[in-house]
């Protein structure tokens, strides 16, 4: 594989946890507009682990999607309250916080005889744990698509389970989930410090995949697309957000006669889905009959053994 | 197993509820009938924790719950429909009484949705045998968005029935349903929802509540103007001035 395309796939599965930690809103019913902030907050957070202190990458990923979870657990328990729109403006309002403050940040340390650190609006440069240990790119691409398999079959196990049906209920229905015995305040709660959580560690691996992260790069536009990758891909199963990530990184962006055209075309596509399919293409009713196929050709199957 | 000691409930001017007392006794079924507008619906989300009351006390069983959280008033008890239907549209007939159940587990619900309840959660009731309670066991795999009108209000009844709840409160259970469908409903609330439970049923039409209630209660704006035997206050002469003009569903 050439360079290109392994910075293609690398960039798809470091946005994909963007995407999905978007989307665990989305299926809550809440409609985030900053989980950019958390996507940062890893970054910087992880950055600083292994840049600053000299700790391995694992460490600093964990650090990164705690630092995230936990600041999306406590901006929830101020925000989540809120309804609706209200929510929407106050977790844009809150991303543009972050970003501002990254902005003015400047904690370096002396390493190697060269100060590392997030450095205000120069960004937080030298984040360079694969240069030290000769991690080559496609080493790393394998190194993002198994955290992200990880976090994708966590994310498939708990849509299965009773808390994959209560973050739904949250959605579909609210004051109906909380009559029926649910602490939605709760529920929400956890819900947002979990995609802060998946956020944080797709920010924690873009910090080391591209060695230099600056606050601009998480403004508003990354956490609009994290949302429509989850809105185009659609909000039946955690498969969603990933297919709307291909299409946009995997096929918008690098296919090369489309490039410029990319913001027009997704646009579009975005605009046509929700008129046409308004809660994506694999939503809870195309998913919901896909499991009735498999399993009846499965109880066939057992039948015809 | 109710009492409510002068509720009130208001929107900023206007009452809606003007110091109801109210007595449930155990294993009775109250009737709720008004007028449009009276306050049935508000003394219902009054009481499960839609609202808080702007005076009075609720209690339940003993308990005071005035001004509790809905989920905290429904996992002491109480379990309720909604008289605009309220279902999880693209979740299944089944799926939608099994989740009715995971409040009432203890804890965050990581187990498997296919998992049945624990041992140590013996307050909910199998699924299945709820589902053909009331005749839904054949759709158990459909979409609730995809059940005509009845089906959804039984399911609604279903999902009650699920869970360890005394007390069911049901508004307008025979809603939008035809006479055929009424003396169904009526059926299933007095052999299947009625015993062992205590309920409390808000309906405008004649034939369910002559079918099932034990005891009648009349609101008009927002207060209690009669409460007593169905035949005792249906004949009184305030209740029928209340509902002089509305007189087709007394011949409902």
């Amino acid at each position: 594989m050439d360079g290109y395309v392994i910075t293609v796939l690398s960039n798809i599965g470091m946005i994909s946890f963007i995407a999905l930690s978007a989307y665990l809103l989305l299926i809550t019913g809440e409609i985030s507009f900053g989980q950019q902030a958390y996507f940062g907050l890893g970054a910087y957070a992880a950055g600083a682990a292994t840049a600053m202190f000299a700790q391995p990458i694992w460490v600093g990923i964990l650090i990164g999607a705690c630092v995230a979870g936990f600041v999306a657990v406590l901006v929830g328990a101020l925000t989540l309250r809120l309804s609706g729109l209200y929510f929407s403006i106050s977790t844009l309002a809150f991303a543009e916080m972050v970003r501002l403050v990254l902005l003015i940040v400047e904690v370096q340390v002396e390493v190697d005889g060269e100060m590392v650190g997030p450095d205000g609006a120069n960004g937080f440069h030298d984040i360079r744990w694969m240069f030290e240990r000769d991690i080559s790119l496609t080493e790393f691409m394998f190194i993002i698509y198994a955290l992200l398999a990880v976090v994708l079959i966590a994310l498939l196990l708990m849509e299965r389970s009773r808390l994959g049906s209560v973050f739904r209920m949250l959605g579909s229905d609210d004051l109906l989930a909380e009559m029926q015995g649910l602490n939605t305040v709760r529920y929400r709660i956890l819900a947002a410090g979990m995609a802060g959580a998946i956020a944080g560690i797709g920010g924690a691996l873009y910090a080391h995949f591209t060695t230099y992260v600056e606050p601009q790069f998480f403004n508003a536009m990354l956490g609009v697309h994290a949302l429509a990758y989850g809105l185009i891909g659609g909000l039946g199963t955690a498969f969603g957000p990933l297919i709307g990530v291909a299409i946009d990184l995997g096929f918008l962006e690098a296919v090369r006669f489309i490039q410029g055209y990319r913001m027009i075309v997704f646009g579009g596509l975005v605009a046509v889905l929700l008129i046409l399919m308004p809660r994506g293409i694999l939503d809870e009713e195309r998913v919901h009959r896909l499991k009735v196929l498999f399993s009846r050709r499965n109880d066939a199957g057992a039948r015809g053994r | 197993m109710l009492a409510l000691e002068g509720v009130e409930k208001r929107f900023g001017a206007l009452s809606a509820l003007a110091s109801v007392d109210l007595d449930v006794a155990d294993g009775e079924v109250l009737g709720i009938i008004g007028p449009n507008g009276s306050g049935k619906t508000t003394l219902l989300n009054t009481v499960t924790g839609v609202y808080a009351p702007s005076a009075g006390r609720i209690c339940f069983r003993g308990t005071d719950i005035t001004g509790w959280k809905g989920h905290r008033i429904a996992r002491l008890g109480i379990a309720r429909t909604f008289q605009n239907i309220r279902l999880f549209p693209t979740m299944t007939v089944f799926q939608n009484v099994q989740a009715a159940q995971y409040g009432r587990e203890a804890g965050v619900p990581v187990r498997l949705q296919r998992n049945r309840p624990s041992a140590a959660h013996a307050c909910v009731r199998d699924v299945e045998v709820v589902l053909e309670q009331v005749g839904l066991l054949g759709e158990r795999g459909v979409l609730a968005k995809h059940l005509p009108l009845p089906a959804r209000r039984r399911l609604e009844i279903a999902r009650t029935l699920a869970v360890d709840a005394p007390l069911v409160l049901l508004d307008e259970p025979a809603g939008g349903m035809t006479p055929a469908e009424t003396a169904d409903m009526a059926h299933l609330i007095r052999e299947v929802v009625a015993p062992g439970r205590t309920c409390v049923v808000i309906e405008h039409k004649m034939a369910l509540i002559a079918g099932v209630c034990t005891r009648l209660c009349v609101l008009d704006f927002g207060r209690k103007i009669a409460d007593g035997l169905p035949d005792e206050v249906l004949a009184d002469p305030g209740v029928r001035e209340v509902y002089l003009g509305t007189g087709d569903d007394f011949a409902a």
